[in-house]
């Protein structure tokens, strides 16, 4: 089932290009790096390989420090000997679990190299001597207890990558407090301390971010995920030495915790609130004797500290009020927009011209002025006004390779639960898209992906039987399309089983079955969309939430987009979801038309030809064709189309943007090519929603405004009439 | 701390050092011949903390310097800098004492990321 081959190969050819690196060919160490990753790119399609992936990783950096180290002779042994042992676990010439027990013992030796190496092996003798005076002495339960907590651990490790990409989620701060709890629990029960007062600190950590005092951040899951390795690390020591009492303390009492407890301790001392009576203490405004006697009588009056401190009067108003303030601000969580670099030196650029032009009003004020300085001033003043307009608005599109990034995780972790080998792929992450829009489609997008994974990708086994390759493939697309965004969920799984929705809807009263031979597939699928209409015959814990695609649809109607569905059964599902543009940038190219300037899609221009005479040709049915690169091209006479006044260019006057529609090459004739813009896109409201081949228009920084162009309507209407 | 650049060619010298310098390592001293390399490993020795060292150079060619600055300093990293066709060399300057060799021409990027992965404490 595991490809041996190719996992074979790689771990030769680590082994061969850490031989010249280490020989001195330094820059062998990216061949190095790249073969461990393809080796973990290789191994991570197997979910049951996880704990050697991380091994693998461990390996890859610690053959960075190749380099740099003095230990490198002991560096060099254990890379040799994980080759050889990982070659043998892979080639099956020795038994999987003598293997493996090889491997745990060097992961061990590993381990203490890289703390030696990080100088965390200071503080060892730091356990006082009861300190493990009470581990139960049961290698059964003890290996339950190590069971108990790598799952723990794992779950909360998912759930944590999961909170990376979406901190505000209440719900997964919860599961992963739940896992720390009950792994402080057990090891408490049983006696192992240092376990337990590692899951403890984590425990007090997340209660910080349950409530809201600490935001989720990189460094914070930084240090959770220290936690975890840490506590995997304590397990793997109980099971190395088979939960042999002596053994397994002697080897606990080499790994230092403290420092770790200690950096939590000193985290939450800094985010805990402090106590009104600490705050006015620190303040010099009363002193402990003060804060004492208040502290006593609020034992007896059910009062607010600062209440009985304002009745004695010992503080003022201003004083409780400044120190609520103080109390308070640590737990605020602010709002933040993320703006581009780009963007920004845009802004600051602006602003410069600003400030020129305020301070040669200035001046002018001064001196008296002439009306046409007065005149010329406010109009640069009009477009300055206009250009930040314009940016402060695009300020609030973002790619959306923001929510890609998290649809990754989610696929990844989908996949995991239904124990189903998914790979994901994503194109069009830069399409940019109002911030509103962005986050009003992420839950949607998020339920149909879990929903491909469930329904749609087969098991390994079943797609193995099929003849289909046995990794599912799931496809996640952006893309502008006409005047609206596509996005669009592929999976090449099972697809959907037509006749039994038409049998559901039947027997729900959907569909009479008269009809049931005559409605479209279109309609068919539209039945998946309603509520309580479900198909598959058990509900999983994935997909079965309670939240059907009913909802989704809901959701994405919310803000005026249509979602759709494709199938062939056995090959594929797609989702499509198309949103419209209410404000979006595109890049265009901006040509001059008649009187006008008007802005194709930067993506549907293929090139632009200047037109010789001896090229053009008329065609049979009238109109005319350019002969380019051995092909005809119909010229579409724009400017006719358009309804630019007095239009009369000749083709060879003008130039021919080459756009591609429907895999057809098509002429367009323009007066003048400005350039490659990015432009914001915007409806243009009543005024020209007649016309059906602009999808907006545009202010540009000089004040004009553009007209953009739908390639797909623009061209449709062209063949229309001619 | 600095990082000395041995090179007798200008092109090579000038392209290290302003890669050095663009991502950070503004302190470079640069020789043009072996001679030069060693009078001012000598005069800064405890400031250089990384040797970068063309392998053939006129004079006292690179694997005699090295060797002179293993005298110096004995832990401090040397990096040669020769082409393909020097393997022989090679072997000969990681048994004088050379911590490895980069071959020519090289990604600045990669080879800033050695030059840290070196000198990083």
């Amino acid at each position: 089932m595991i490809n041996l081959s190719d996992i074979a190969r790689y771990i030769g050819l680590i082994k061969e290009k850490t031989d010249s690196l280490e020989a001195g060919d330094l820059m062998q160490i990216y061949e190095v790096k790249g073969c461990y990753d393809k080796l973990l790119e290789e191994i991570s399609y197997y979910p049951e390989l996880e704990n050697l992936s991380r091994f693998v990783k461990l390996l890859s950096k610690l053959n960075l420090m190749l380099l740099k180290s003095g230990q490198i002779d002991q560096i060099k042994s254990i890379l040799c000997e994980s080759n050889e042992n990982l070659y043998l676990l892979f080639s099956k010439k020795k038994p999987k679990k003598e293997v493996a027990a090889n491997l745990n013992q060097i992961l061990l030796r590993l381990k203490e190299m890289i703390r030696t190496q990080r100088g965390e092996s200071e503080g060892i003798g730091a356990y006082p001597d009861n300190y493990f005076a009470n581990i139960v002495d049961d290698k059964k339960m003890l290996a339950q207890l190590s069971e108990e907590i790598k799952e723990h651990l794992n779950e909360a490790q998912y759930t944590l990558i999961e909170l990376e990409y979406d901190e505000t989620n209440q719900e997964n701060i919860n599961k992963i407090f739940r896992d720390f709890h009950t792994i402080k629990g057990s090891s408490s029960f049983l006696g192992v301390r240092n376990v337990e007062e590692v899951a403890h600190s984590i425990e007090d950590l997340l209660v910080l971010v349950r409530d809201g005092k600490i935001k989720v951040n990189k460094e914070l899951i930084d240090i959770i995920f220290y936690g975890i390795e840490l506590l995997r690390d304590l397990t793997l020591i109980m099971d190395t030495y088979n939960y042999n009492i002596e053994k397994v303390v002697e080897s606990f009492k080499k790994v230092n915790i403290f420092n770790y407890v200690r950096l939590i301790g000193k985290i939450l001392k800094e985010y805990s609130e402090r106590k009104i009576g600490e705050i006015l203490q620190e303040e010099g405004k009363l002193n402990p004797a003060e804060v004492k006697e208040i502290l006593q009588r609020q034992v007896a009056e059910d009062k607010k500290f600062g209440e009985i401190a304002l009745e004695k009067k010992l503080i003022s108003h201003e004083d409780l009020k400044q120190a609520i303030i103080k109390q308070t601000a640590l737990k605020r969580p602010g709002l933040y927009v993320k703006v581009s670099n780009e963007r920004l030196n845009m802004l600051v650029d602006i602003v410069g011209e600003l400030v020129i032009v305020q301070s040669m009003l200035q001046q002018l004020l001064k001196e008296g002025m002439s009306a046409m300085n007065y005149e010329r001033l406010v109009n640069q003043h009009e477009v300055i006004t206009r250009n930040i307009k314009n940016l402060v608005l695009s300020m609030g599109m973002v790619p959306i390779a923001e929510i890609f990034n998290k649809l990754r995780v989610v696929i990844r972790n989908t996949a995991r639960e239904l124990n189903k080998a998914v790979v994901a792929e994503f194109s069009g992450e830069n399409t940019e898209l109002d911030r509103n829009i962005i986050e009003a489609i992420y839950e949607p997008l998020v339920h149909i992906v879990r929903n491909s994974i469930d329904h749609g990708i087969e098991p390994v086994e079943e797609r193995e039987n099929l003849k289909k390759d046995r990794i599912g493939k799931i496809v996640v697309s952006a893309e502008q399309h006409g005047d609206g965004i596509e996005i669009s969920v592929y999976d090449d799984g099972a697809g959907i089983d037509k006749e039994r929705i038409v049998r559901k809807a039947i027997q729900m009263g959907l569909l009479e079955e008269e009809k049931a031979l005559i409605v479209s597939d279109k309609e068919i699928y539209n039945f998946i969309f309603m509520a309580g209409f479900s198909t598959s015959q058990k509900t999983t814990e994935v997909s079965g939430r309670g939240v059907g695609l009913d909802v989704v649809k809901k959701n994405i109607e919310k803000i005026h987009g249509k979602v759709e569905i494709d199938s062939e059964r056995g090959k594929y599902t797609c989702f499509i979801i198309k949103l419209p543009l209410t404000l979006a940038i595109i890049e265009g190219l901006v040509t001059i038309i008649g009187r006008n300037k008007y802005i194709f899609p930067f993506h549907a221009v293929d090139e632009i030809v200047v037109p010789e005479s001896r090229n053009i040709k008329s065609a049979e049915r009238g109109g005319l064709m350019l002969v380019h690169r051995e092909g005809f091209i119909p010229v579409i006479i724009s400017g006719k189309i358009l309804g630019e006044k007095d239009y009369e260019s000749k083709v060879e006057d003008s130039l021919l943007v080459i756009l591609r529609y429907e895999k057809q090459k098509y002429g367009i004739m323009v007066d003048e090519v400005i350039g490659k813009q990015e432009v914001v896109m915007k409806n243009m409201g009543d005024v020209l929603s007649g016309s059906s081949y602009f999808s907006g228009g545009t202010i540009f920084g000089d004040g004009t405004i553009g007209v953009i162009i739908n390639t797909e309507a623009f061209i449709e209407t062209a063949k229309n009439v001619s | 701390m600095s990082i000395m650049v041995a090179d007798d060619s200008d092109v090579v010298r000038s392209v290290v050092t302003k890669a050095l310098s663009l991502y950070g390592y503004s302190d470079v001293i640069e020789a043009s011949d072996g001679m030069e390399a060693l009078e001012k490993a000598k005069l800064y020795n405890n400031k250089i903390e990384l040797y970068i060292l063309d392998i053939n150079m006129p004079g006292i060619d690179g694997i005699t310097l090295i060797g002179e600055l293993r005298k110096l300093n004995r832990t401090v990293p040397i990096i040669m800098l020769t082409t393909e066709s020097e393997r022989a060399k090679m072997i000969k300057a990681k048994e004088f004492g050379a911590t490895g060799w980069v071959i020519k021409p090289f990604e600045s990027d990669k080879f800033i990321k050695i030059v840290n992965m070196l000198i990083k404490k």
